[in-house]
């Protein structure tokens, strides 16, 4: 009997085992899908539509990796105090991750690095002066063609102007860093308009208005969207015939590119910025994508688009979000 | 590979000779059914997820067919607002006179949730008129644009171009819209005159983009929309498609034709389901990974498998059961038979148990053993009664030697007038035989044995003329206690004989009981033995007729096992120069006792 029962009795424990194994995978498989993480993807200034392409770039990793985005905009510009009131409250009120596109870089690092926040959060666009954590185009490379197109464009240009606002973003800080330091003709006839401790509390439109009217320029360079919103603005009000080129992708910077008001624009593929920085933040912290559903892994592109080429296909693909 | 497989059909024979039945049965069962299980599990489950693959990719089908029929419905719409303005406006329309500008307002309103406007250009790039009424964009060349040069490279064809933005009026609040641009060349007339022109309707793609993005909200996999050359015109992931995030295998699937197809794509089995819209050549391609066509079948299959190995389980269970309830009756049989083997022959050990045949069996062979039993112990008996014959029988010869030397002192003592001492030995003679018959019966008690004894001895000693002595000492509790007959005397006779040498000599006879055992010892004070020779005395082998009955110590000790059961019978001490002593060895049964049972044991 002995003999008769001892493999018979191995193999009912076999199939116990394997029925206590089948029933975990079963209860496993009956469990709901990986609860949604929620991101809140924080941003400096007021304006939502000037990130529709980060957002929808943003929401497309959502979509892949079952987590959701919300897009907080701030009251102002560019409010450390007020963006990191934000971080804060998103970090305590239930957000999972953090996507954060700086409003003053030195400022949200000091903060990050004496009160850090105990969820992940990475960086896009703008981030604290490290590219790790960050997702965005090489600002330095954008800000040498930048200067090559103005180059190309403008044979005998003598004097050309830098607008300084918003260079507490480490972003736009490195764009003018590479402007100031780049070795072109008439250099030394770049001059910086930036307001002083007076004028910071006035609309920077005003500023440049009078800067258009006192002080005559080849060029004016705008380094981010709303140093060339502000400028289009006061052109468009003065009605002056200036040549500007910037570092901007807005549907008002596009506009007034259509219009040749803008003469260039350097614009950075934000759509990838959102969907790359998002897929990583969650990739490195909560889930991996299914081995189909992987992206190509490359830096962020940028494209010089000017009136004439910027209805073309690849062009007009990136610079105009379809709107839902 | 015939061989091969006899061969092992030929060790699996072997194995299968070398187990026992229950083992036989509990594995066949076994493999039997659970083989038979894995087959129908098996079948049933690719029967059912034949059918889940079907009746997803059916359903895949039938969304495909509705948003194709949605689709060409719209773009049906789209053609006919072009196809009415061209052949109901246009060519009733001679523009020297008159214009369209109402007709066309009109007709913009009652299709503007899905136009973005229309429009109508002369041959070289002027602009008639459009609607919504709006100021053509400073230094935009019409004639350069895609929709325009393919209106006039076909003309008799009305072309889709793809989704682009509307490059043709100033827009408010910095809008830009994405169209699908629906031209065909017009024929214009002016003063009767005929001239070339373009029609244009750009159709909004928003439109295009909500019919798709309301089936691919749910389901398994997704619906995309691409021209004739392969260009995607809608795609769920458009964007991140446009900025090289991800890939489409939109190329590969223009080459498909309409219906299903599986496809290998970024490492992944895709069921690929392709419809193409007619007359604008655009193909709507379904895709589902197969993997989440058989979503649920992985439930489905861990659930069988659950199942099946519960089945299986169950049936081994069932099997270990049953072939043991079948079997064990059968085993416990064998080992009956086993234990009949070694020689066992006790009936309450054969096994009467289990199913109707098995308790049949186990009777009859209970039956056989017992009858065997009878048989044996009968002959047993027979034999143990035939050898006690034979040893008694024996025992009853009285030495022809003692008997003539008896009477030849007899006679020597009538002659010389000793006629007492005649009469004395002649009466010692008559008891002695009186005694020997005792009416037949070998159990006697100890007192008549002992009368026997000094019977003898009474003339061993008028023959040997006194030259021993004997001293008899008998406990007189034990006189009245079972005896085999005659059993005193052959020791007695080799006393006398071995014993007695001369005038000095001591014959002893003792009886007493300890232990709740008889002791009877008869003992000489003569040369006594060596050890060997006494060691071989109670053998059959170490028999030795002497001079004395030739009745050896073999036959008492043999008379009184047979009798007596257990350890009884004679034991001997010898020392040389210094005599010997026999004992036998008795039970204790009261002469009465006996008379009463008959048992002596």
């Amino acid at each position: 009997m002995k003999k008769v029962r001892s493999p018979i009795f191995i193999i009912a424990c076999v199939l116990v085992g394997l029925m206590i194994i089948e029933t975990a995978i079963y209860v496993q498989t009956l469990k709901k899908e990986d609860p949604i993480i929620q991101v809140s993807l924080i941003v400096y200034g007021s304006d939502a539509s000037r990130w529709e392409n980060l957002k929808q770039g943003a929401a497309l990793a959502a979509d892949d990796l079952n987590a959701e985005v919300t897009l907080i905009t701030m009251s102002g510009e560019d409010d450390a105090t007020e963006q990191i009131s934000l971080i804060r409250r998103e970090a305590q009120g239930g957000a999972d991750a953090l996507l954060i596109a700086a409003a003053d870089s030195e400022v949200i690092k000091e903060y990050l690095k004496n009160d850090p926040i105990k969820i992940p959060y990475a960086f896009v666009e703008s981030g604290t002066g490290d590219t790790a954590g960050l997702t965005s185009a090489d600002n330095a490379s954008m800000a040498e063609s930048l200067i090559k197109t103005i180059d190309d464009n403008e044979k005998d240009w003598i004097k050309a102007a830098v607008i300084v606002d918003h260079d507490r973003r480490d972003s736009v800080r490195e764009r003018l860093d590479t402007i100031l330091n780049t070795d072109v003709p008439y250099a030394e006839n770049v001059v910086l308009w930036e307001r002083n401790e007076q004028e910071v509390d006035k609309k920077a439109q005003f500023f440049l208005q009078r800067q258009l009217t006192e002080e005559a320029v080849d060029v004016v360079i705008a380094l981010d969207n709303s140093s060339m919103e502000e400028i289009i603005d006061a052109a468009v009000n003065l009605n002056k015939d200036v040549k500007i080129y910037g570092i901007a992708n807005s549907s008002k910077s596009a506009y007034y590119l259509d219009n040749r008001l803008v003469r260039s624009l350097v614009y950075q593929d934000e759509f990838s910025i959102g969907y790359i920085g998002l897929s990583d933040l969650l990739e490195n912290n909560f889930r991996k994508r299914r081995d189909h559903n992987q992206h190509n892994k490359r830096p962020i592109p940028f494209k010089v688009v000017d009136h004439n080429n910027m209805y073309e296909k690849a062009n007009q693909r990136l610079l105009f979000p379809h709107v839902r | 590979m015939k061989k091969k497989i006899d061969h092992l059909i030929l060790l699996i024979k072997k194995a299968y000779k070398q187990r026992s039945i229950e083992y036989i049965i509990s594995i066949s069962f076994t493999l039997i059914a659970v083989i038979g299980m894995m087959i129908m599990g098996f079948a049933l489950y690719s029967q059912f997820s034949l059918r889940v693959r079907k009746n997803a990719i059916e359903n895949d089908k039938r969304v495909l067919e509705q948003v194709s029929w949605n689709l060409n419905t719209y773009i049906r719409n789209m053609m006919g607002v072009s196809d009415s303005f061209y052949y109901s406006v246009i060519k009733n329309t001679d523009l020297a006179k008159d214009s369209f500008i109402n007709e066309m307002d009109l007709l913009y309103e009652s299709n503007k949730n899905n136009l973005v406007s229309i429009a109508c250009v002369t041959g070289d790039g002027a602009l008639i008129c459009a609607s919504p009424v709006s100021g053509r964009k400073e230094g935009v060349d019409f004639t350069k644009q895609e929709w325009f040069e393919n209106a006039k490279e076909k003309i008799e064809n009305i072309h889709f171009s793809t989704p682009h933005i509307q490059n043709m009026f100033e827009n408010s609040n910095y809008r830009y819209y994405w169209v699908v641009s629906l031209s065909r060349a017009v024929e214009l007339t002016r003063g009767g005159n005929i001239q070339p022109g373009v029609l244009l309707v750009d159709m909004d793609f928003s439109a295009i983009e909500q019919m798709f993005a309301k089936v691919n909200e749910s389901g398994r996999g997704y619906v995309y929309l691409m021209d004739r050359d392969g260009e995607i015109i809608y795609h769920p992931r458009q964007r991140a498609i446009y900025s090289d995030l991800i890939k489409e295998n939109n190329l590969a699937a223009l080459k498909y034709e309409d219906g299903s197809h599986i496809e290998n794509f970024g490492g992944e089995e895709r069921s690929v389901i392709v419809k193409t819209i007619g007359y604008t050549g655009w193909k709507i391609v379904s895709v589902t990974p197969t993997s989440q066509l058989t979503i649920s079948l992985s439930q489905t299959r861990i659930f069988m498998m659950i199942i099946l190995t519960l089945m299986i389980f169950l049936v081994i269970s069932g099997n270990v059961f049953i072939s043991s309830k079948v079997t064990d009756p059968l085993r416990r049989l064998d080992e009956s038979v086993k234990k009949l083997e070694e020689g066992d022959f006790t009936d309450d050990h054969i096994y009467i148990g289990g199913t109707h045949e098995i308790m049949h069996l186990g009777r009859t062979i209970r039956s056989m053993v017992s009858q065997m039993r009878k048989l044996m112990d009968d002959m047993v008996k027979e034999q143990r009664d035939k050898r006690k014959s034979e040893l008694d029988a024996l025992q009853s010869q009285i030495n022809p030697h003692f008997l003539y030397n008896t009477l030849d002192s007899v006679i020597w003592m009538i002659e010389s007038n000793r006629y007492k001492d005649a009469i004395t030995m002649v009466t010692a003679l008559a008891s002695l035989f009186r005694i020997s018959l005792s009416k037949g019966d070998n159990i006697i008690t100890i007192r008549d044995e002992m009368t026997h004894a000094q019977n003898y001895l009474s003339i061993q000693k008028v023959r040997y003329k006194n030259k021993f002595t004997t001293i008899i000492d008998i406990d007189p509790e034990i006189e009245d206690c079972c005896t085999i007959k005659l059993i005193v005397q052959p020791l007695l006779e080799n006393a006398i004989y071995y014993g007695a040498e001369d005038e000095d000599s001591v014959i002893t006879v003792k009886g007493y009981q300890k232990d709740g055992d008889i002791y009877i010892e008869v003992s000489d004070n003569g040369m006594g033995m060596p050890q060997d020779v006494l060691d071989n005395l109670l053998k059959e082998k170490g028999r030795t007729r002497g001079k004395g009955s030739g009745i050896g110590l073999w036959n008492v000790n043999q008379r009184i096992q047979l009798y007596f059961k257990g350890d009884y019978g004679l034991q001997l001490e010898s020392e040389l120069d210094e005599g010997t002593t026999v004992r036998i060895h008795l039970p204790r049964i009261t002469y009465e006792d006996y008379k009463k049972g008959g048992e002596l044991s």
